[in-house]
């Protein structure tokens, strides 16, 4: 079935449809959960929310885009939707109280756990920014209209991420990051 | 910035290893949420259905009343008919609503001329803006008026009026006519006219003959098919008030002729007919009564026949209170002065002063009232409220939570109110009455809070302790007021019969002072002692 067809099915509420849609899609959409939420449980309460926006907004999808892309939206809005909830993006600067040992291998690509936790080391807000910016590909005037933070904000958080990044992963002696 | 890009190039590069299948919990979820969607919209759904339907049908209903409206706005009126000379009869309306009928104009437009023609719709309408048997009453009268009339046929009318009413009674206002007389083939029933005017029930016009004809159907008159005129008129009479019954008059009517009615009092009381409150046990006693007391009036009638030469009616000087009997049973009132009473009652202290009749023989020389009491044996007197007056006043318990304040109303009933009182505030209040209804003396009580008033018959009163009761009702079926000096009285609450005084009976009795597994005590002290 293809993709077309299969959105056509799912905006007709096809559940066999639905499910061989989720079941497509939701690996890539629960990693993007992944990134931004800590918690896998919290990641997996994101996807559900996501998934069921994207079946009862099926309809407003007029094909004129990516659909992944379009999904993908709407998984991260979710997130941010989550992590708002707990979080105050308008507090510019952040001081993790978590500094733990990264265990990281001397790979020349980090592994999905290596990844999770270089994430879950950065806070909150560090993590959001870079994310949007590394991963989405946003701007910073699109990252502060999202989160509701100037972009100044916004610059002096990726800044702050990446920073704390490459202290991690030097950390744990990553080979590529001098 | 070639290490920031080396960083951001690792985590692009590297962002699929997070890809991974969420727990099968996740979808389990999703299709919980989906389903609980798809019912909503279903019920949605279904809200809407059903209010773009009452929508529809209210439409529908609007359209409607505006058509039929409009018929009317549209109607012809044609006045002013020819007068000629005239028969005039008179018909009581009986209601307000048979009146309006009569006033309302009877109107056909066009439009309902032709399907008057047609069909009989209209018939029925102009039927009922006739003389029907609820058209008739006092208070409003429809004045009939046919101006081609045979003054030789007058019995016509009288004939159409019996054949039309069931009884010609309810027509009795009928004030005859004033003018020349109808022709009988106007008035008897079938005839023409007859039908036109849609007197006669059962017969509508098959023909096209009619009110329509010519469309001489106006507000107050009709023109029949024989070029008859036939007019109605109407003027509104004088109302007849209705007799309005006060508390007075009620008093000097022996209650058990009252019609079933409720008023209330300005104590609240509902005056209700009391043969609703007896039971059937107390009915068939009445009866009992009464028939011995028939029997009895007759042998008195006898025996006065027999003696009336010899006998001397006492002159009656002055009236007691209480009869000596009681007197000394209750043993307060010894001592006591006693009241002069109105001459009314001078025949009950005569029977009661007079020395002592052997049991069941009646006083040749007392009147009938005197003869029913002393007829009445061990519960003489058990309907005078004067036995009861000693409650008067306010009273007390002990710790003075509890309270009851009795005055005289009328010299048919004392009133007594009850409170239960906690940190002074009256947490729980009723209102008690003993009342003469018929010829015995009633306990009734109700709680304020609630509309239920209990009706308890006085059966025993040895002078120091009264017995009212209702064997209809569970609990407490006996309410005993107990003197127990000239200060201090008891209420108790129970059954005739060993009865465990249940639950839901006992937010109420807990408001008496005293309370056990069967009965449910009140003691009071008078408040100014």
């Amino acid at each position: 079935m293809t993709e077309a067809e299969l959105i056509e099915q799912c905006k007709r509420e096809n559940r066999k449809a639905q499910q061989i849609m989720y079941d497509r899609y939701a690996p890539k959409m629960y990693g993007i959960c992944k990134r931004y939420v800590k918690n896998r449980e919290d990641a997996e309460d994101v996807l559900v929310e996501g998934f069921y926006k994207v079946f009862s907004k099926l309809r407003s999808f007029q094909g004129k885009g990516s659909f992944e892309g379009w999904m993908r939206r709407i998984m991260v809005n979710e997130s941010l939707m989550f992590l708002r909830k707990q979080h105050n993006f308008q507090i510019s600067l952040e001081v993790s109280n978590i500094e733990v040992k990264t265990e990281i291998t001397a790979q020349d690509r980090l592994e999905e756990q290596d990844i999770l936790e270089l994430l879950k080391k950065l806070p909150t807000g560090y993590r959001t920014i870079f994310n949007l910016y590394v991963i989405e590909g946003y701007k910073h005037r699109e990252i502060a209209e999202i989160l509701g933070i100037s972009i100044n904000t916004s610059k002096s958080q990726l800044i702050l991420a990446k920073e704390k990044m490459r202290k991690l992963i030097q950390q744990n002696q990553y080979p590529s990051v001098g | 910035m070639k290490r920031d890009e080396d960083i951001f190039n690792i985590f692009r590069k590297d962002q699929g290893k997070l890809d991974e299948m969420p727990s099968p919990r996740a979808w389990n979820r999703l299709e919980k949420k989906l389903n609980a969607r798809h019912k909503k919209q279903r019920k949605v759904f279904y809200f809407q259905a059903l209010a773009a339907a009452s929508l529809a049908l209210l439409l529908a209903m609007v359209t409607a009343l505006s058509f039929f409206e409009n018929q009317t706005d549209n109607h012809t009126m044609v006045e002013g008919l020819p007068q000629p000379d005239e028969s005039t009869w008179t018909v009581m309306a009986d209601s307000d609503v048979a009146v309006r009928d009569f006033n309302d104009p009877i109107i056909m437009t066009h439009t309902e001329q032709k399907r008057f023609e047609e069909e009989d719709l209209n018939y029925h309408r102009l039927k009922n803006n006739h003389i029907t048997e609820e058209n008739l009453d006092p208070g409003k009268k429809l004045e009939y008026k046919n101006n081609n009339i045979d003054p030789e046929n007058d019995k016509a009318f009288d004939g159409f009026i019996a054949e039309n009413y069931e009884s010609v009674d309810n027509v009795a206002n009928l004030d005859k006519r004033t003018g020349p007389v109808s022709p009988a083939s106007s008035l008897s029933k079938g005839e023409p006219v007859e039908e036109e005017l849609g007197l006669s029930i059962d017969q509508a016009p098959k023909d096209n003959r009619g009110l329509a004809e010519g469309g001489a159907i106006a507000d107050k008159s009709i023109k029949t098919t024989t070029g008859d005129h036939v007019d109605f008129r109407f003027d509104e009479i004088e109302p007849v008030e209705k007799p309005v019954v006060t508390e007075a008059d009620m008093e000097t009517i022996d209650r058990k002729d009252l019609p079933e009615m409720k008023v209330k009092d300005q104590e609240g009381w509902a005056e209700t007919n009391p043969a609703t409150y007896l039971s059937q046990s107390e009915k068939l006693e009445k009866e009992r009564t009464a028939a011995i007391m028939d029997s009895r009036k007759e042998e008195m009638i006898v025996d006065a026949g027999r003696k009336a030469t010899t006998s001397k009616k006492k002159k009656p000087t002055k009236a007691r209170l209480k009869s000596p009997a009681i007197a000394d049973q209750a043993g307060f009132n010894k001592n006591e002065e006693r009241q002069e009473l109105p001459a009314d009652d001078v025949a009950l202290e005569e029977i009661s002063t007079a020395p002592a009749p052997a049991s069941n023989t009646i006083d040749i020389n007392a009147t009938y009232n005197a003869i029913e009491y002393s007829a009445l044996d061990n519960n003489t007197n058990l309907q005078d409220i004067r036995l009861f007056e000693w409650l008067i006043g306010e009273w007390i318990d002990d710790t003075g939570e509890s309270a009851e304040t009795w005055t005289k109303k009328d010299d048919l009933t004392i009133i007594g109110k009850g409170s239960f009182m906690i940190n002074g505030n009256a947490v729980f209040t009723e209102k008690m009455k003993i009342t003469k209804i018929d010829d015995s003396l009633y306990f009734i009580v109700a709680v304020d809070s609630s509309n239920s008033e209990n009706y308890y018959r006085l059966t025993r009163y040895d002078g120091q302790e009264a017995v009212f009761e209702n064997a209809d009702l569970a609990f407490p079926n006996q309410v005993i007021i107990k003197r127990n000096s000239n200060d201090d009285f008891s209420t108790i609450m129970q059954n005739n019969a060993p009865a465990q005084i249940q639950d839901t009976q006992q937010g109420y009795l807990l408001n008496r002072n005293q309370i056990t597994n069967e009965r449910a005590f009140r003691n009071l002290k008078r408040a100014n002692d």
